[in-house]
């Protein structure tokens, strides 16, 4: 039974660990993807999906241009 | 320098086939070799950024990183080649990190087998995570997740300057705390292993003998 215990405390003692480290990874790509959220084609992804769900449906024509966007921006 | 790698991929593959007493002392020598010359040094180990590098089309020439190429073809040869994964058991340098914290704290913890064959899902999700980040933004460092760099080099960004800790911390009382739940190069290396196997017993059988009418006789 202490056997049992002991090998119990062990796997949660593990677990915590690993929980912590996952935590921390998770972490880890929400920084990563808040950076790339300044990348040219992220950003644009991201603004026509947010785009799509505020309208419902985006057809192909009535999606905003992105050419002029990439004119404006500095090289 | 290149010698001293090459070297230490020789003495690796000779301390896996061997198994007498000088092997023991290769298996030392390759390990401070590389911990000292792989991390420290060259700061050269395998990382999902790497890998996916290749997929991004950052393949240096032979001339200008030969330690790049020394290190791809020995650790993905000994895979494909000799059906070894090598590299993790050898030739890693944060592997022997892990190892000797194991070895001053003493304290092995058990992870729960369940855990254990979850973190195998867990490991694809997020490596397919981080390749989606490194294939969007074209920068491998964005999403390669493994403390390797950092430790050898003491750069990082962020967050990175908590997983390493975390790591280590993990290592000191769960033998290869990383190698185990987390590394995806590992996973990648020992899953080309497992397919190399699996499509050499397709072509060439298990290799073992099929029961012949005289053992069944004999067990009945």
């Amino acid at each position: 039974m202490a056997r049992r215990d002991k090998k119990l405390w062990q796997f949660k003692v593990s677990f915590a660990l690993a929980i912590a480290m996952l935590f921390l990874v998770f972490g880890y790509f929400t920084q990563s993807f808040l950076e790339i959220r300044k990348v040219q084609p992220v950003r644009v992804a991201i603004e026509r999906v947010t785009g799509a769900s505020n309208q419902g449906e985006i057809r192909p024509e009535a999606a905003p241009s992105t050419e002029q966007e990439d004119q404006e921006l500095p090289e | 320098m290149l010698l001293i790698l090459i070297a230490l991929f020789a003495l690796a593959f000779f301390g896996v086939y061997r198994r007498d007493k000088l092997a023991k002392y290769t298996r030392l020598v390759v390990m401070i070799g590389t911990l000292v010359f792989v991390g420290f040094y060259a700061n050269a180990s395998l990382s999902l950024g790497k890998i996916a590098g290749i997929f991004l089309g950052y393949i240096p020439s032979p001339k200008q990183h030969p330690m790049w190429w020394i290190m791809m073809v020995g650790a993905l040869g000994s895979v494909v080649v000799l059906g070894r994964n090598i590299y993790c058991h050898q030739i890693c340098p944060f592997k022997v990190v892990q190892d000797l914290l194991q070895k001053i704290s003493g304290v092995k913890l058990r992870i729960k087998p369940e855990v254990q064959r979850k973190s195998r899902t867990m490991i694809f999700f997020l490596s397919w995570i981080a390749l989606m980040l490194i294939f969007l933004s074209a920068h491998p460092a964005l999403g390669s997740y493994e403390p390797f760099a950092m430790m050898f080099s003491l750069e990082g960004l962020g967050i990175q300057w908590y997983i390493l800790p975390a790591a280590l911390l993990g290592a000191l009382f769960v033998p290869s705390f990383w190698c185990r739940l987390f590394c995806p190069v590992g996973l990648y290396l020992n899953e080309i292993v497992r397919i190399r196997r699996a499509v050499r017993e397709r072509i060439f059988g298990s290799g073992k003998k099929p029961p012949s009418s005289s053992d069944k006789t004999s067990k009945v």
